[in-house]
């Protein structure tokens, strides 16, 4: 390729790079706000299929329960 | 116009300018002086055929401008011979047409200019308001004159000359001045031209001296033959067998110096190349010992039209160098250390080395005196991918600007792209490595980081808050505790909580639900361990830990709902809740804040390696 090719080659890249950011930085931005990928449980395990059933009466600890200290 | 008879042979010449003082006879070369009335005979003047296409007689363009060349007067110095051509132009304004190895410059004379009496090689001078740099001096012998002159020349008589430069023009100023009368000395102002811009037509066949057929030549060390290549002018010839410098004068050869070795060159003598547009010769190379067994090659190239061209490599670098008359804004040959910066003709340049160096090896032909051991000092400024040379001999400072040039292109050029040698190194006037794209590239990336690196900052800002309580000691160490209700509102996202406590040394396991307020239902839990430790042990400070805690969790549907905690640990702190609503994960903008660092961190690495490597060839100097 001569240098002019490359050049081309270069600023094509450029303009490749700053829609792939762009686009990416604002999927992030929309996925970051909307919790995208979040459980809607507190900890990340889903406890909605039971809390009909659970009430504070009758609740169940997660991972283990309450944990001890050092 | 006047007419006079040469008093040696009776020929009859017409005067064109009332300002002639001295005609050479075009028949027996007789130089006749006029003097009031007084016609009188001096030497007879044999000058050697023009070595251009500049002849007296013949009507030509300098920069586009008409003149006319009535009168020629040629001088010989220490390393060479140059050429004063006295013209007129359209108006009938007489000029002088200097020419040195193809250098050229239209000079006037002056009286306006004072110059001080003693003046030294590099030598700044303020004259009348201007600046100018001594770069030449030395003493020459008039070797003989033809055609009409405005002033009297002897044959043979000897004139103490400098050549200055005004700073950042390209303006000259020559100082000849008899060594017999120092007080007859003339000043000349002008401009220098490039070679390209002077044209008088073609070049008149001259046998005797036409070197731009090349010239047969015997060797006096080792009686062998050869012969150099077509070029305007030859001072050193070297001979092809045995290596000796021979240098032309005018009653023969006389062997000067002897290669000690012979060098390797990717390029011979003779070879030719289309070159930043034009076709050039080989007609000379040299290898320069820099010390420190640093050694950089050197070619002459010669085009008719362009004149000199200098193309230097080092570890396979090259850079097309040609002669300016440009030079820079304070004096540089001592004083400039790398990296520092200097103005040249308005434009910034950067110092890469200065130091000296001593002609190891040459061949072919040159229009200068070159011998072995020949010693020159030089400062080299990089503006990539050009390059600005000074180099100071005994009676010469030389300047010359040049520009990178690919070794493919050059390997190419001289129909030996099968035998290319990539570059070792990254050479001083190799080109950046960020390319106008990859700049763009670079600042593209920059920017994304700028912008994910805002957005990644903005996702720990705490959202709008919903509940905020402080839990007392005793409601701790109750183990239990609800908050009052708090309303989600439609339509939310992600939620947060909270925990901030004042634990010291200790730790605290806190179990929360999020507790819909109507059903009670428990719509999420979490638990979390808070711990925190510190001391002072040896001297230094030590802490591990936190005494706070988040936690971010998809929003149920709007409503009301409470945060219901149990707490057990070692330690009953105060405990702050908060819960709030609007808040972003930091994940996905970190994400994109890495993908982004990767385009212009790669780059910014490269330029970091290729800047380093350029200046690094200097280091190891």
């Amino acid at each position: 390729m001569t240098t002019r090719a490359n050049q081309a080659g270069g600023f094509l890249f450029a303009i490749v790079l700053a829609v792939l950011l762009g686009a990416g930085s604002a999927w992030a931005w929309r996925a970051a706000g909307q919790g995208t990928g979040l459980s809607s449980d507190m900890d990340g395990i889903s406890m909605r299929d039971q809390s009909s059933s659970r009430t504070r009466g009758g609740r169940v600890y997660v991972g283990g329960g309450l944990r001890g200290g050092k | 116009m006047k007419t006079i008879q040469c008093p040696s042979c009776g020929a009859g010449h017409t005067i064109h300018n009332p300002g002639i003082s001295t005609i050479v006879c075009t028949y027996c070369r007789t130089t006749i002086y006029l003097e009031a009335d007084v016609v009188r005979a001096g030497k007879k003047s044999v000058v050697a055929e023009p070595r251009s296409s500049l002849a007296v007689g013949k009507s030509g363009t300098v920069e586009g401008r008409p003149f006319t060349l009535v009168g020629r007067v040629q001088f010989e110095h220490a390393t060479g011979r140059w050429d004063e051509w006295y013209a007129l132009d359209s108006g009938g304004r007489t000029w002088w047409i200097v020419e040195d190895e193809k250098n050229y410059s239209v000079e006037q004379p002056t009286t306006d200019i004072h110059v001080p009496p003693d003046v030294a090689l590099g030598t700044r001078l303020e004259l009348d308001g201007s600046r100018f740099e001594v770069d030449e001096i030395g003493q020459a012998r008039c070797t003989g004159g033809e055609g009409q002159l405005p002033r009297h020349f002897d044959v043979g008589e000897t004139y103490d000359y400098f050549d200055a430069s005004e700073i950042g023009s390209k303006n000259v100023l020559t100082i000849e001045r008899s060594v017999t009368d120092p007080s007859d000395m003339e000043v000349y102002y002008g401009r220098a031209v490039r070679p390209e811009h002077v044209d008088f037509g073609d070049v008149q066949s001259t046998p005797a001296m036409d070197f731009t057929a090349g010239v047969a030549i015997q060797c006096v060390t080792c009686g062998a033959g050869f012969e150099t290549r077509p070029q305007e002018e030859v001072v050193t010839a070297v001979c092809t067998h045995c290596g000796s410098q021979l240098q032309l004068t005018e009653t023969g050869l006389k062997a000067i110096s002897q290669n000690p070795r012979h060098w390797t060159f990717p390029f011979n003598v003779g070879d030719s190349g289309l070159l930043d547009g034009h076709r050039y010769e080989i007609v000379g190379r040299l290898v320069h010992d820099e010390g420190w067994s640093e050694y950089s090659r050197e070619y002459l190239l010669w085009n008719k039209q362009q004149g000199y061209r200098w193309m230097e490599e080092y570890e396979g670098n090259y850079v097309l160098m040609r002669p300016t008359q440009i030079g820079p804004s304070k004096a540089v040959v001592d004083t400039a250390w790398p990296r520092s910066k200097v103005d040249i003709g308005g434009q910034t340049w950067t110092c890469f080395e200065r130091g000296h160096s001593n002609l190891a090896f040459v061949d072919g032909a040159l229009p200068w005196l070159a011998k072995i051991g020949d010693k020159n000092s030089y400062v080299d400024f990089i503006d990539p991918p050009r390059i600005y040379s000074v180099e100071v001999g005994d009676l010469e400072l030389e300047r010359f600007v040049g520009e990178h040039i690919d070794s493919k292109t050059v390997y190419a050029a001289f129909n030996k792209a099968d035998k290319h040698v990539p570059p070792l190194v990254v050479g001083p006037a190799t080109p950046p490595y960020l390319t106008p794209a990859r700049k763009a590239a670079m600042w593209v990336g920059w920017l994304f980081v700028l912008v994910n690196l805002l957005a990644t900052g903005a996702t720990f800002s705490g959202g709008t808050t919903l509940l905020s309580e402080s839990l007392g000691q005793g409601e701790v160490a109750n183990g239990e505790w609800t908050s009052p209700v708090f309303k989600v509102p439609d339509g939310a996202t992600v939620m947060g909580l909270k925990v901030e406590t004042s634990l010291d040394n200790g730790w605290l396991a806190i179990d929360s639900e999020l507790i819909e307020a109507d059903t009670e239902d428990i719509v999420g839990a979490s638990s979390a361990e808070v711990a925190y430790y510190h001391g002072y042990e040896g001297g230094e400070s030590w802490s591990e830990g936190s005494r706070k805690k988040r936690k971010l969790f998809k929003a149920p549907p709007g409503g009301d709902y409470q945060i219901g905690l149990y707490m057990e640990g070692d330690q009953h702190p105060i405990v702050t809740v908060t819960v709030t609503t609007g808040n972003k994960l930091t994940r996905y903008p970190l994400l994109m804040l890495i993908l982004s660092l990767i385009v212009p961190g790669w780059l910014f690495i490269r330029n970091q390696a290729h800047e380093q490597q350029r200046w690094g060839v200097d280091d190891d100097d």
